[in-house]
């Protein structure tokens, strides 16, 4: 009995010749396959989408603020150059900037006439050079002369064919080179003239009238600080250029300026210091406050351990300036002060997407059942259509554990064949999910449902023309046809374009399209488990038939 | 043809069936002994029990309980593991049954080499291949199959059919053929040419033991033993 156990170690070639016969030589295991392969890809994409998505909240994070941030909304960090150059003098630190962080109304150019429109924005006023040192700011320019290969791609009357590096040189550097001003530039969408285009390019309404760049804005902030709200500061920028990180909700909302201006915006510019009892009485000068400072490792360090060096650093410098500067408050940690990393700043929105990423894996890897469930019920019935097959193997010597291990084999065969079509399926989805997203959100095409409505006459003439026939089957199967080609030809005339990833409400203006590896791999590998798992019964069934029934049967 | 040396012998096997709280006795104290090299033709009606003692012979199935016993070459199968009796059924014995029973997704070498891959590994696989494969070919050109080789079973005739049954069940020359009424699905002058294959064979040395309804097929063997409901009663 041992000896019958071990007798499959040695591979024998009937298993393969056999699985490889029933594979091929009927439908049955394809339709295995599909359901294998239709199940491995829903997973797939599902959680490939959901982790894009997730490495994109965390890569805009670490893209838009560096890796430490340290915060100090409305009164904003005194001597905050002090603090910069401790930072830059960790080892850990490669560089840090100073940003002011506030709100404004935002000017619009359009439409044509007087009544131009208006927008809330963020307005994060920059030292662009150690601002784009820290982040990602300088990839983030949209306009910028396009490459060979580039122009090559790009559509016909694309504004960036007429581009040149300086557009790039004046958005680095927040100034307008034509007449020295400094410039603004905005997010992407902030202005309601840039149109997203199927290729993910951006071309301006009035086919290039609304590009941006050529236009000027007037920016309007209401300082606060701690005594109330002061005066509306405004100031008219040349847009410069526009930015896009990715992430819509900054895409329509944030303007970057230059930083000394936005202190002056904001009246947390540098300022004589007046005698409280004699206001005419100059006593010193309140140093210009930045709100926020952002900072990233070298690499090899972690932003966890930059935050603990830059904590420490705060700690000295703090001491440092009560003692030189006792007339400025400075600002505690814990009391409105924060210093956190990336991550941590995030936490709010990154936590609850990685809980529902795990709940999405956990929920669709139900998927693995259906698909075991499906290898079962196919395999029940393929083991019954094989039974005489298996009386004729037992009777020239095959094993009973021989027997299950074809039927094994075959659900092997039928879980990697179909976890790799399984994968193919999902690559094809998940590389071209935006294009899909974008043919869904438009009307469909007369030619598809003119097509598919041709399809179904087609097929109902085949239907009826079986139905005078003997055959049943090729009539029900022509019927399906009709019908399901009927319902497609209707369900295009009927579609009107439906937007279903909305950026607004999603974040992120595009679907993330990468495959996660660990999620194809571990699905793969649970598809060809499930597999096997699903097979096992019919298998044991298998080899338990008696030889003599099994011969008798037909 | 024959000589003295028992090659395989059944003595006081009992079989009974159950359907349902029904028992059905359909073989009784049947002894039988087959020669080296003997034609031994079990003949009887039908339901009389022959079937099952060629199922219990080639060890398809086992006899009830109690002392009867199988022996193949002073050997007990009863008291074989179940490798060994798998080994037995692949290499001692060769079936040929009514039916053909014929994998229809394997073409005709296929079928025939079959029984020569189900005891083997893969590294034994491709030390024999070769071999194998030219005894098979020379089986069926001898069976007038030559032409057939690639052929499905859906491409043969009931003849040509049986002739590939009978080459798979040689391939890995047994010592004795099993054969289940090997005629009992041909038409009288097909028949007689399957008849004479196996008479071929039994020529050169072969013990066969042949289950037969026909009387006048059955006197073509050596000897002939009759079963009546469930008894040898020769």
């Amino acid at each position: 009995m041992r000896t019958e156990y071990l007798a499959f170690l040695k591979f024998p070639v009937y298993h393969a010749l056999l699985t490889n016969r029933y594979l091929t030589t009927r439908v049955i295991p394809l339709i295995a396959v599909a359901c294998v392969a239709l199940c491995a890809a829903l997973v797939i994409i599902v959680v490939s989408v959901m982790t894009g998505f997730l490495e994109k909240v965390r890569g805009s994070g670490r893209m838009l603020i560096g890796d430490v941030v340290i915060q100090y909304p409305v009164q904003g960090i005194p001597h905050y150059e002090r603090l910069i150059k401790m930072i830059e003098d960790l080892p850990e630190a490669a560089a840090a900037t100073a940003v002011i962080q506030s709100g404004g109304l935002l000017g619009m150019p359009y439409p044509e006439g007087d009544n131009k429109d208006s927008k809330l924005v963020e307005v994060w006023g920059i030292e662009p050079e150690s601002f784009a040192a820290v982040t990602g700011y300088a990839d983030s320019l949209y306009w910028r002369p396009l490459d060979e290969q580039e122009q090559r791609a790009a559509r016909e009357n694309d504004i960036r064919h007429l581009l040149t590096e300086q557009i790039v040189t004046d958005g680095l550097a927040l100034r307008d080179h034509r007449t020295g001003r400094p410039g603004i530039v905005l997010g992407m969408h902030v202005s309601d003239g840039n149109r997203r285009m199927p290729d993910g390019s951006y071309h301006p309404l009035g086919d290039g009238y609304w590009w941006m760049p050529q236009y000027e804005v007037t920016l309007t902030t209401l300082p606060i600080s701690g005594g109330g709200v002061g005066d509306p500061e405004s100031h008219i920028f040349p847009v410069v250029n526009e930015f896009v990180s990715g992430v819509y909700m900054i895409d329509q909302q944030r303007v970057m300026i230059p930083l000394n201006l936005a202190q002056r915006m904001t009246h947390l510019d540098a300022a004589d210091r007046v005698d409280p009892d004699d206001p005419m009485r100059v006593i010193g000068t309140h140093p210009a406050r930045v709100t926020t400072i952002f900072a990233r490792a070298v690499d090899g360090v972690s932003a966890l351990e930059l935050r603990e060096h830059i904590a420490n650093v705060y700690e000295e410098f703090a001491d440092i300036m009560r003692d030189e500067d006792p007339m400025t408050r400075m600002p505690v940690p814990g009391l409105g002060l924060s210093i956190l990393t990336w991550e941590q700043q995030q936490a709010q929105f990154i936590g609850p997407v990685e809980k529902e990423r795990e709940l999405m894996r956990i929920l669709f890897s139900i998927i693995y059942f259906v698909a075991a469930g499906l290898v079962l019920a196919i395999f029940w019935a393929i083991v019954h259509e094989k039974t005489r097959d298996i009386g004729i193997l037992r009777s020239i010597g095959a094993s009973r554990l021989g027997i299950s291990m074809i039927f094994l084999r075959y659900g092997a065969v039928i879980g990697v064949l179909g976890a790799f079509v399984g994968l193919g399926l999902a690559y094809l989805v998940v590389s071209n999910i935006n294009e899909i997203h974008e043919a869904i959100g438009r009307d469909a095409p007369p030619w598809t449902w003119i097509t598919t409505l041709v399809l179904s006459i087609v097929a109902l003439s085949m239907t009826i023309r079986k139905a005078m026939g003997e055959k049943m089957l090729p009539t029900v199967l022509w019927t399906l046809g009709t019908i399901t080609l009927g319902c497609i030809s209707a369900a295009l005339v009927l579609h009107q374009g439906t937007l279903i990833w909305d950026p607004a409400v999603y974040y992120f203006a595009e679907i993330p399209n990468t495959i996660d590896r660990n999620t194809a791999v571990t699905t793969m590998i649970g598809a060809v488990i499930f597999s096997i798992l699903g097979a096992f019964i019919p298998a044991a069934k298998a080899a338990d038939t008696d030889p003599v029934n099994a011969l008798r049967y037909e | 043809m024959s000589s003295t040396q028992t090659i395989l012998s059944a003595s006081r096997l009992h079989k009974t069936y159950h359907l349902g709280r029904v028992e059905v006795p359909v073989l009784q104290d049947a002894t039988i002994d087959v020669r080296e090299g003997e034609w031994v033709a079990i003949l009887g009606a039908s339901g009389s029990g022959k079937s099952t003692l060629l199922h219990l012979l080639g060890d398809l199935d086992q006899p009830d309980a109690g002392d009867g016993q199988i022996v193949f070459d002073g050997r007990k199968l009863g008291e074989m593991s179940r490798s060994q009796r798998n080994a037995y059924r692949n290499r001692s014995v060769g079936f040929v049954f009514q039916f053909y029973h014929l994998l229809p997704e394997l073409n005709v070498v296929e079928n025939t080499l079959l029984p020569g891959l189900v005891g083997i590994g893969r590294l034994r696989y491709y030390q024999v291949i070769k071999s194998l494969r030219e005894r098979a070919t020379e089986l069926l050109k001898d069976f007038g199959l030559g032409h057939r080789l690639k052929h499905r079973p859906r491409e043969l005739s009931g003849g040509e059919r049986q002739r590939v049954a009978i080459a798979r069940a040689l391939i890995n020359q047994p010592r004795v053929l099993l054969a289940d009424e090997p005629t009992g699905n041909l038409d009288e002058h097909t028949g007689a040419e399957i008849l004479e294959l196996i008479a071929a064979q039994h020529r050169s040395g072969l013990s066969i033991v042949m289950v037969t309804h026909d009387r006048s097929l059955a006197e073509r063997a050596d000897r002939v033993v009759e079963l009546h409901d469930g008894r040898v009663v020769d």
